[in-house]
């Protein structure tokens, strides 16, 4: 009916308005002969009820609560704006201004205001209100249907709503904030009650039937009604185990009156053990936080059951209910100042305020540092043990010598896995708990800069830790058909006995190592070299199962084997080999192992005989095997060499080397 | 507040995680002792002043599993909670027979630690 000129929607405003004034203007000239004012009942059954509401709260129309519940009612009425809702409101006070005398002005008020204007519904917000509104309805808006918000299900639990009537109930309850205490305060002792007394109070009236039962576990010091000062100091002079409930303060004990919020800002400043809190509102002004109402979900809803009594909806189709208006918010910075662990604030808790640090920064970092890392691993292994599956069926197409080996080098790793991502999951751990750390650090008093700069750089390490070992096996998954360079041999063993240390300690092997304290020097692919190492070591490993616990021991030694060869012999204290074993254990396909696919130590001597050298095996005289293999030396091997391993003066022309670790 | 602040001794062979661990129990206003081995713990009569055990399961040397059987062999009813980088459920087995207040597989986040502190020791 509004839609005749859309460009001047005013207009049309202005003229519906016109219509239904002069609409009333009849009806009232008609209900006046007629003795009895016309119900708007009277009409309802042929159309629909006037689009209008009066909104009737019973505060200070100013309250931070008012502001929001008056707001979002009147936006949710006008959310269809070709359909618009005329609002009117009218905050009543209550809390300072009260009597039967007010109530009996206001009616007569009321009656006169809106003696022309057709009520569609009228909308109240909290018990005072809807107590207000069901005792003059008749005298005012007679049949006019009533939509009641905020208003707890105790108060209307009482009285036996007329019809016409209907609402949503919120759940106010000391209970709650007896609960957020206890969350934000390990082994509660004490609640303090501060606010107005609970038998003037608009909201929490049923605060002081709740107090005998939850008496029974928890101490409650009732300071509400006090005069002002008399709370602050009280506040200020908390035991450890104590929390404070705050409900509202509009009138203290001296008759003063209070901005509820602002008292608790108030209260906040001086209190010495943390404030839960019953409203939304409040969140932010000093209060931890709680199980708090939610005005803006109150609103809503209410105003959403107005639209469809004002849609034709008889108010007895629509019963009344409870809404889901608590949730459980907290404020980060109170959280942060009273230690409090947010593990233990209830499920689904939003904490707001939550304010980003420097560190935060630096947090982001790590730990996607650390996903990245985990996420790396997780694939690669994920590589590997799809590689090994496919690798019996691999093999037996022989491919070329690099092809093979660089599967076996998978292979190896994929042995490792388990090792492999204990290594990684250690630095991850660390950084973890460094960060966890810091976290706190951050929130004490004063703050200790130095000791945060030092985590971080443990982080840093920890981090670069689990990189190297990503670098490092990412070496050796490479494939790796590189010239022949100049290397160390007892570098590739270092390399080799880093990757395998882990693996070992899990399986109760000790591994010793005594490297020659030269250099020395093999032209050779180095991630070949460390291949064979591994198959030999693993080999080693893998002989030892059944050997006692403590005598497991895998020893690796590098040395000259003449003046012009270097010689690395791996050893282990297993079963040792059979007779026929000795001879065929470097044929391809050759295994004793059961899932074995025999081609480790034919591998190895493949790679080792391509840079000239050979391999053999041999058991030991007390036991287990020794594998041997000898490389032609590229330089003479008796220079002497500065190294970690001997701790000895290095001589003038030693070139400074990166450790092994870092060498890439 | 509690009386005297509760000590939990951390036995674990990796410096890096050790120190990180100390600094978030501490965080937490926990005392922490620290100890690099099993033997370590042992050798340094190690039940005194300590409400709960933080326990590797692969030290090296002796097992973090040994210790704890160790510990029940000769009576200490000291609480242990175990913590492992390596994801494997003999290790878990064996964990739970030796019997252990938690079983942690690092990395953890802080919260289930204390969580597992708080059910090792109550009213810590």
């Amino acid at each position: 009916m509004f839609l005749r000129a859309p460009s001047c929607l005013q207009q049309a405003r202005r003229h519906a308005s016109a219509r239904s004034f002069a609409r009333s203007a009849g009806l009232v000239f008609c209900a006046v002969t007629a003795i009895t004012l016309a119900a708007p009942r009277a009409f309802a059954g042929e159309q629909l009820p006037p689009r209008s509401v009066v909104i009737i709260g019973q505060e200070d129309p100013i309250l931070p609560w008012n502001v929001a519940v008056s707001t979002v009612s009147r936006e949710t009425l006008n959310v269809a704006p070709a359909r618009r809702v005329i609002t009117y409101a009218e905050d009543l006070d209550f809390t300072r201004f009260g009597g039967e005398r007010y109530k009996r002005q206001l009616q007569l008020h009321f009656r006169e205001k809106y003696r022309f204007v057709p009520v569609g519904a009228i909308l109240a917000f909290g018990p005072a209100a809807l107590e207000f509104v069901l005792g003059s309805r008749d005298s005012i808006w007679p049949g006019v249907p009533v939509v009641f918000g905020a208003v707890a299900e105790d108060t209307v639990a009482k009285t036996k709503l007329p019809e016409g009537v209907t609402g949503r109930t919120v759940r106010f309850r000391l209970e709650d904030m007896v609960s957020s205490a206890r969350a934000v305060v390990p082994n509660l002792q004490q609640l303090v009650l501060v606010g107005d007394p609970f038998e003037r109070s608009a909201y929490f009236g049923n605060f002081a039937k709740e107090l005998p039962e939850l008496s029974k576990s928890l101490d409650f010091v009732n300071l509400t009604g006090l005069p002002f000062a008399d709370v602050q100091r009280k506040v200020s002079q908390l035991p450890p185990q104590a929390a404070i409930a705050y409900t509202a303060i509009n009138v203290d004990g001296n008759g003063f009156n209070y901005f509820p919020r602002e008292a608790l800002e108030q209260v906040a400043q001086v209190a010495n053990r943390p404030i839960v809190i019953p409203a939304e509102t409040y969140i932010g002004y000093g209060g931890v936080g709680g199980m708090v109402a939610m005005p803006v979900p109150i609103a809503e809803d209410a105003a959403r059951l107005v639209l469809r009594v004002l849609d034709g909806e008889s108010p007895a189709s629509l019963p009344m209910a409870r809404g889901d208006y608590i949730r459980p918010i907290f404020d980060w910075r109170e959280l942060m100042r009273w230690g409090v662990n947010e593990a233990r604030l209830p499920e689904g808790s939003e904490i707001r305020y939550r304010q980003p640090s420097f560190w935060e920064q630096y947090r982001g970092l790590a730990l996607g540092g650390a996903g990245i890392i985990a996420v790396q691993a997780t694939l690669i292994t994920g590589l590997i043990l799809e590689r090994r599956r496919r690798s019996k069926a691999e093999a037996e197409a022989r491919r070329s010598l690099a092809e093979v080996a660089h599967m076996n080098r998978r292979a190896g790793i994929a042995a490792l896995s388990a090792s492999i991502a204990h290594e990684l999951n250690q630095p991850l751990g660390a950084i973890l708990s460094n960060a966890e750390a810091a976290e706190l650090l951050l929130d004490r008093q004063p703050l200790d800069l130095a000791v945060i700069k030092e985590v971080l750089a443990d982080i840093r390490h920890s981090d670069q830790r689990a990189a190297d070992i990503i670098t490092h096996m990412r070496d050796l998954l490479r494939k790796n058909d590189a010239e022949p360079l100049e290397i160390d041999l007892n570098d590739v063993i270092r390399r080799v006995v880093e990757l395998l240390t882990p693996e070992a300690r899990l399986r109760g092997i000790s591994v010793s190592t005594l490297l020659d304290p030269r250099r020395l020097a093999v032209r050779a692919n180095a991630v070949h070299l460390q291949q064979v190492v591994l198959n030999l070591a693993l080999n080693g490993m893998e002989a030892m199962r059944d050997t006692t616990h403590g005598e497991r021991r895998l020893t690796i030694r590098t040395g000259a084997a003449d003046d012009s060869h270097v010689e690395v012999t791996v050893s282990d204290t297993g079963s040792g080999l059979a007779a026929d074993t000795l001879k065929r254990v470097f044929e391809p396909f050759f295994s004793t192992k059961r899932d074995g696919i025999g081609l480790g130590l034919s591998i190895a001597r493949t790679i080792i005989e391509r840079q000239g050298g050979t391999i053999s095996a041999e058991n030991r005289p007390g036991g287990g095997a020794t594998f041997r293999f000898i490389l032609p030396s590229l330089v003479s091997s008796s220079v002497p060499q500065a190294d970690a391993d001997v701790h000895q003066m290095a001589p003038a022309r030693t070139v400074a080397r990166a450790p092994a670790a870092a060498a890439s | 507040m509690p009386a005297a602040p509760r000590t939990v001794a951390i036995v674990d062979d990796d410096a890096e995680l050790l120190k990180g661990l100390q600094r978030l129990l501490n965080a937490h206003g926990l005392g922490t002792k620290a100890f690099s081995s099993a033997e370590a713990f042992l050798a340094t009569n190690s039940g005194v002043g300590i409400d709960c055990v933080l326990l590797d399961v692969h030290l090296g040397g002796m097992s973090g599993i040994a210790l704890r059987r160790a510990l029940s062999a000769s009576g200490s009813r000291l609480p242990v909670i175990f913590m492992t980088a390596f994801d494997d459920e003999a290790t878990r087995q064996q964990a739970q027979a030796a019997g252990c207040v938690a079983y942690l597989r690092k990395p953890f986040p802080g919260r289930v630690l204390i969580e597992a502190i708080a059910q090792a020791v109550p009213n810590s």
